[in-house]
């Protein structure tokens, strides 16, 4: 084990699906099958082991990037990113899965394996240059992806995502530039790196543009309310892989960024910016509800559900209290898992009726029991059925509210509520009533329930016992929550 | 003449003495001859010592006026590839194309090596004459004379600013010399208005060159109807060119009145270029509307001045010169005697005809576009920091906000060239020539986006 030890597993984790995409190039779509095994491993390999923690990260490397502007290529990992890390993975090989019967250019599978590099190195990154670097490079892989398989409007929804995010990681590249320009000044010491950054003495009047613009990118990427009218077009017209992907792991991005950057950086604009993140959060989780549950379209009405349960994640950082946060960061995984699960089985259903419009679907369940028991099934966890997971990480997040303020645990309460609404009126009018579309339908193949099954299998795992995962998040919140404290942010 | 003198000049004899010969070889060699002359004059600015040579009045031999020169010779070389198979289809005279391509090498490299206003000029007015016959090559080609006619008329009348504003330079301040024609120009001088008035006009003259805005009106038409390969060498080598020399000798921070004038040209190019760049459904138009905005953000460095904003700006250009030039190569290794392939239809479905052309358009133009990992997006990093840095604030804002935009006229052609509808089959091969020129500028674009390193270091090493 020692030699293993010695390899640095977190550069090889970040290239290894560029290489693959390489190879998929070369060799036909069967790399990209190789790469996310071989991924895999690696991903479960980080668990164990690694040499000693350097400031209380589980494994650290860094590389000399561009010397003379001080960026580095540093990343680090910790239970937080090591839990998103193994949800990129996962997502990967289901969005893989789910794309192999359909999609044959060997292109596609280059695309994904390229974006799930991005996004492995912004779960990594320590530099903000790299960080930035590695946000452009998840996102455009999958902007072209929609613009090239998507539906019938691909290009309109594809330059829309574009437009709205750029906008967004434009701004977050001035701001970068601008505190790394401010350091450079007050230290004489240029450098990306956000520990270093994380010292430097903000102007008042200055950080809460600076904050503001990094925030803005942050929060398109999620995307809470006021800031999602790219969403519904993108994941509607996307190929099933990338809304898993946008969906499962880009949102989480969003909300890792706010925590991991925008907070260390400006940790005093952080508690004033609190209460207006829990008022977008309820927003989310109320406007989202609503849209689900008047959506036709099966995708959309997932789509909408998702936002739903961001405002939720989001309502827990906005809260910033452990138990809250704990529950906050788990959902992340979780929802990752339930969203994604989600989208899966609506495209299953789509192959079968070639439809996702509502009214033509009916009475599945007698026709397709498996693939109904699935849907039936990831909806209750969508639901916050207890004993599934989204249950463990809301019930933590209310409970954090409440503690913070009663109001906010109230109006959650209420988004749970209406979580029942929407989910039950999807699950009724797909499952149960007169059996409508095409006469034969063949109940789910073996490599479709290899696909599912794991994934529920994670739903109940951590429903019934998160501990082992709440445990993996303890020092990431510890350390969050250290950041105001040290600081004197919070009371 | 002295030998010291004579070993100074003598990348510039080579590609003058070249440049004449050429039309003495035969048809089918010349180009060949062109593409050797300029590696050779590229060498010979290396070859020398640095230390024992040294500047002649006119010109200088500074580390900065080589790595220039060998920039332009190797752009002149790359340009005498490109054309191999594009004339044959054509049967373009080979031997005066060379010619005049190591001509126009040759006033850029006068250009950017110029220590006096006068040498300024004849290098200027020697790049511009070769380029008024380059264009118009294409006999057969009416918009190609066309192009040659709108390229001559503004480009007469910048000459006129420009002899004009050195005229009125040299009245106020006495000296021909850069150096000191900016030092005495300045706030204390007694005649600093007409100094002023001076600059004015040689900075117009530059815009009208370099295409910024509101002095464009002509590139879209030229770079339309030019021969692609000539079309490259106007868009990177004639304007870094001019950078070069502003880049370098005119320190133009010292000049304080002059900035409002190259703030409002900055920003009027960006929003102008990117404005009119997206409606184009014309590959050379939009890259003609594009370049327009980049020499908006060349202006950037510029304004930032120093050190600082002259690396910046030579990474810049650098990484900006290397797309352009692959995009109008590729261009031309697409054309066949039927024309080149310009329009966003034309190019539809490219990616099932020939694959690593499509990645490779599409790289450059991600590239151009600023999309990391590529050296478009170093080269904005390290421009709009350096800008940043030095305070201008809404600049780089408003540099942002059409880079975002331009996001959109870049995409639209990549979506086009994967949109595989009935394959028109009229996809040629590119030859030896082509792919070692399209290979390099790959190379080039995407190690200078992943590790800009090296890059930084060579441009720092030649920076005077």
């Amino acid at each position: 084990m020692n030699g293993l030890s010695n390899i640095p597993w977190l550069s090889v984790l970040l290239l290894l699906p560029l290489v693959g995409a390489l190879a998929c190039l070369a060799w036909g779509r069967r790399a990209a099958v190789v790469t996310v095994f071989l991924e895999s491993i690696v991903a479960l390999l980080l668990l164990s082991g690694g040499g000693a923690p350097i400031l209380s990260w589980m494994r650290f490397e860094e590389w000399i990037w561009i010397d003379r502007y001080g960026a580095r290529i540093s990343l680090g990992l910790d239970g937080l990113s090591l839990l998103l890390v193994w949800l990129t993975v996962i997502l990967l090989a289901v969005a893989v899965g789910l794309s192999w019967p359909r999609y044959r250019q060997s292109g596609f599978y280059a695309l994904l394996l390229t974006s799930c590099s991005g996004i492995l190195g912004v779960f990594l990154a320590q530099d903000l240059l790299l960080f930035y670097v590695c946000w452009e490079i998840m996102l455009l892989p999958l902007i072209l992806c929609i613009a090239l398989w998507g539906g019938a409007r691909r290009v309109e929804a594809a330059f829309k995502l574009l437009l709205f995010t750029l906008a967004g990681s434009l701004l977050m590249l001035l701001a970068f530039l601008g505190l790394f320009l401010l350091h450079g000044r007050q230290t004489g010491d240029y450098s990306f790196a956000l520990q270093s950054l994380g010292t430097t003495v903000v102007p008042p009047e200055l950080a809460p543009w600076l904050f503001g613009c990094m925030a803005l990118a942050f929060l398109v990427k999620v995307p809470v309310v006021p800031l999602h009218g790219w969403l519904p077009d993108a994941y509607q017209e996307a190929p099933v892989a990338v809304t898993l992907l946008l969906s499962g792991v880009l949102a989480k991005a969003g909300i890792f960024g706010l925590v991991r950057v925008a907070l260390p950086l400006f940790p005093e604009t952080w508690t004033s910016f609190l209460p207006a993140l829990g008022v977008l959060a309820l927003v989310s989780i109320g406007y989202g509800g609503w849209l689900a549950f008047v959506q036709t379209d099966l995708k959309r009405l997932v789509a909408y559900i998702s936002v739903a349960h961001l405002g939720f994640i989001a309502l827990g950082v906005a809260a910033f209290n452990a138990i809250a946060l704990q529950g906050a960061m788990l959902q992340l995984f979780n929802h990752g898992i339930t969203t994604a699960a989600l989208f899966a089985v609506v495209a299953l259903v789509e192959r079968r009726t070639a439809s996702r419009e509502l009214s033509e679907l009916g009475g599945l369940w007698s026709r397709t029991p498996q693939l109904g028991a699935m849907l039936l099934f990831f909806s209750l966890a969508a639901l916050g059925l207890p004993g599934l997971n989204i249950f463990t990480g809301e019930i933590l997040i209310l409970l954090g509210a409440f503690a913070v303020h009663p109001w906010w645990g109230a109006a959650g309460m209420v988004g749970v509520l209406l979580a029942a609404c929407y989910t039950l009126r999807m699950v009724q009018g797909v499952l149960w009533g007169v059996p409508r579309g095409p006469e034969i339908m063949t109940d789910m193949n073996r490599g479709e329930t290899l696909l599912l099954a794991p994934l529920a299998g994670l739903v109940l795992w951590l429903g019934v016992y998160p501990l082992p995962y709440l445990k993996l998040l303890r020092g990431p919140v510890e350390r969050l929550l250290a950041h105001l404290v040290t600081t004197g942010g919070l009371p | 003449m002295t030998l010291n003198a004579l070993l100074t000049l003598l990348p510039f004899l080579v590609l003058f003495i070249g440049s004449v010969a050429v039309l003495f070889v035969s048809e089918r060699r010349a180009l060949r001859f062109g593409v050797f002359c300029a590696l050779i004059a590229a060498g010979f600015a290396w070859w020398p010592c640095a230390a024992s040579v040294s500047d002649t009045p006119l010109v200088s031999s500074g580390p900065f006026a080589r790595g220039c020169l060998t920039v332009w010779a190797l752009l002149g070389a790359a340009t005498c590839l490109l054309a191999e198979r594009y004339r044959a289809s054509r049967r373009f005279a080979s031997p005066e194309f060379a010619g005049l391509v190591l001509f126009c090498v040759l006033g850029m490299s006068i250009l950017s090596a110029s220590t006096s206003l006068v040498s300024l000029f004849l290098g200027l007015e020697a790049m511009t004459l070769a380029f008024y016959v380059l264009i118009a090559f294409d006999r057969d080609n009416p918009t190609g004379a066309e192009a040659g006619l709108k390229y001559l008329l503004p480009g007469f009348l910048a000459s006129a600013l420009l002899a004009f504003g050195i005229a009125i330079v040299y009245a106020a301040t006495g000296t021909f010399a850069l150096h000191g024609s900016v030092t005495f120009a300045g706030g204390d001088a007694s005649m600093h208005a007409i100094a002023m008035l001076g600059w004015t006009l040689i900075i117009c003259a530059m815009a009208f060159k370099a295409s910024l805005a509101p002095f464009h009106l002509w590139t879209p038409d030229v770079y339309q109807g030019a021969p692609a390969p000539v079309a490259g060498l106007l868009a990177s080598g004639s304007k870094g060119a001019v950078f070069a020399v502003l880049l370098a000798s005119i320190p133009l921070a010292l000049i304080a009145p002059l900035r409002p004038l190259l703030a409002g040209l900055a920003a009027l190019s960006m929003l102008a270029g990117t404005f009119a760049a997206l409606p184009q459904t014309n590959l050379k138009r939009m890259l003609a509307y594009s370049s327009v905005v980049h020499m908006g953000y060349m202006v950037l460095a510029l304004l930032t001045g120093q050190r600082a904003g002259l690396e910046a700006g030579m990474f810049y250009l650098l990484s900006y010169g290397a797309a352009t030039v692959a995009a109008f190569g590729l261009l031309a290794s697409l054309s066949d005697s039927s024309g080149e392939p310009q329009n966003y239809a034309a190019l539809e479905g490219l990616a099932c005809k020939s694959p690593w052309r499509a990645a490779l358009l599409t790289i450059l133009l991600l590239s151009l576009a600023g999309f990391p990992p590529l050296a478009g997006f170093m080269g904005k990093l390290v421009l709009f920091s350096s800008a940043l840095d030095a305070g201008y604030v809404w600049l780089v804002a408003l540099a942002l906000f059409s880079s975002l935009v331009s996001c959109y006229y870049y995409l639209r052609p990549i979506v086009r060239l994967f949109r595989c509808g009935p394959i028109a089959a009229n996809s040629v091969a590119a030859n030896g020539g082509e792919r070692v020129v399209l290979w390099l500028c790959a190379i080039i674009i995407v190690t200078a986006g992943i590790y800009p390193g090296p890059f930084f270091q060579m441009i720092s090493a030649i920076a005077p």
